[in-house]
């Protein structure tokens, strides 16, 4: 490629990701905006699970989801959770038997260079907000799948939340 | 020279998005093309378009194959690694589901032994072996093609498609990541790089390009 040719094509994409930038509030949401929390994905179109939302204290949480994945490998968990409290809360860790490790992660996408990195302290759930763990962006990483994720299956996570405690999900597996 | 490239670009960008954002956002979301007039493809064009690259890999039976053995199929070619369990099956995903939705389109008949081709290259072949790469496209369409190579000629390939891929230590238990370009190149049926999709293109936004080139 010609020098024209590189800073054209660059220009365009820092053009295309700045509006998506300003319009999109991909990562939270206020409560009053969006009640209606059965799309989790924004980019290869809407997931819609089966199982209902599950509330925990001050928290809702929704659309489970997994990838079908395979054992020995990796793979991520998606879900949407709304904290209607007061007061900021946080997702500490996570535990599930499918899995040796389960981490949060953060996938980040600056000029096409896909980056991902681990949030060591968690992830914050500020009052009154949605946090939206999707493909894309937040995520729980598995780690060292110990069985394979079919289509179909689902399975338990977990979740340790700093003021909200310990709750159990059940995780869809969905084939998209 | 990316960098200094990058910096005044930014410059220009910072104006422009001022623009954008005042001229309402609306405008800046691209909307399906109305039927009628001209198609706008998705993504970044090649204008020109240019020669994409050849290259020689493996599949997952240790059969060489060349991106030129691809000519006269339209190629979606893509650089990822399984160890990557967020961003790279995005991409499958939507390569699935736009697979599908052309699939049932041409009444059930499979496109891709004639048109089509979608080419998953590995970045991490130190950890993807030929078999893993191609259990795990199985995942998404057992027609997708999954290649293998060493490390240097993969870099190699890379660096002849603009392509940026780079070992990061993370404090992960998964070990290493490789931070890697998330484009897909679409290379048309005389092998000419014609567009590059992003991650956040929808399935029906590809099929729809994918559409055009063929007709």
């Amino acid at each position: 490629m010609t020098y024209l040719h590189k800073l054209t094509i660059l220009l365009a994409l820092i053009l295309l990701s700045l509006p998506l930038a300003a319009c999109g509030e991909r990562d939270s949401e206020s409560v009053d905006e969006n009640h209606m929390a059965h799309t989790a994905n924004h980019n290869t179109g809407t997931v819609e699970t089966a199982t209902e939302a599950v509330e925990h204290g001050n928290l809702r949480l929704e659309t489970i989801w997994s990838r079908p994945s395979l054992a020995a490998g990796n793979g991520a968990t998606y879900l949407t959770i709304t904290n209607e409290g007061q007061d900021e809360d946080r997702l500490l860790n996570i535990q599930t038997s499918v899995a040796e490790v389960a981490e949060i992660h953060q996938s980040k996408s600056e000029n096409n260079v896909m980056t991902m990195e681990m949030l060591p302290d968690g992830l914050p759930l500020p009052a009154g907000k949605q946090v939206a763990l999707e493909p894309g962006g937040y995520h729980i990483m598995l780690v060292n799948l110990q069985q394979d994720l079919t289509a179909g299956d689902s399975y338990t996570l977990t979740l340790h939340l700093e003021s909200a405690g310990e709750v159990d999900v059940q995780v869809e597996v969905i084939q998209q | 020279m990316i960098q200094s490239v990058t910096r005044q670009l930014l410059i220009g960008s910072v104006a422009l998005f001022i623009l954008l954002v005042l001229s309402g956002c609306a405008t800046a979301q691209a909307d399906p093309a109305p039927t009628g007039e001209a198609y706008t493809f998705h993504g970044l064009q090649y204008d020109p378009v240019e020669a994409a690259p050849d290259f020689e890999l493996f599949d997952h039976h240790g059969q060489p194959i060349r991106l030129s053995d691809f000519k006269g199929k339209l190629v979606l070619l893509y650089f990822g690694f399984l160890n990557c369990p967020d961003a790279c099956p995005l991409t499958l995903s939507t390569w699935s589901v736009a697979y599908r939705m052309l699939t049932e389109e041409n009444d059930g008949n499979d496109l891709n032994s004639d048109d089509l081709r979608f080419v998953f290259i590995t970045v991490d072949p130190e950890r993807d072996s030929p078999t893993l790469v191609r259990k795990h496209l199985d995942l998404f369409n057992t027609d997708f093609v999954g290649l293998w190579g060493t490390v240097d000629d993969v870099e190699d390939i890379a660096r002849s498609y603009n392509v940026f891929m780079q070992k990061v230590d993370s404090e992960s238990a998964a070990g290493y990541l490789v931070n890697h370009t998330t484009l897909t190149f679409v290379i048309d049926q005389n092998g000419q790089l014609v567009l590059a999709h992003q991650t956040d293109i929808t399935p029906a936004e590809l099929t729809a390009d994918i559409k055009q080139l063929l007709q």
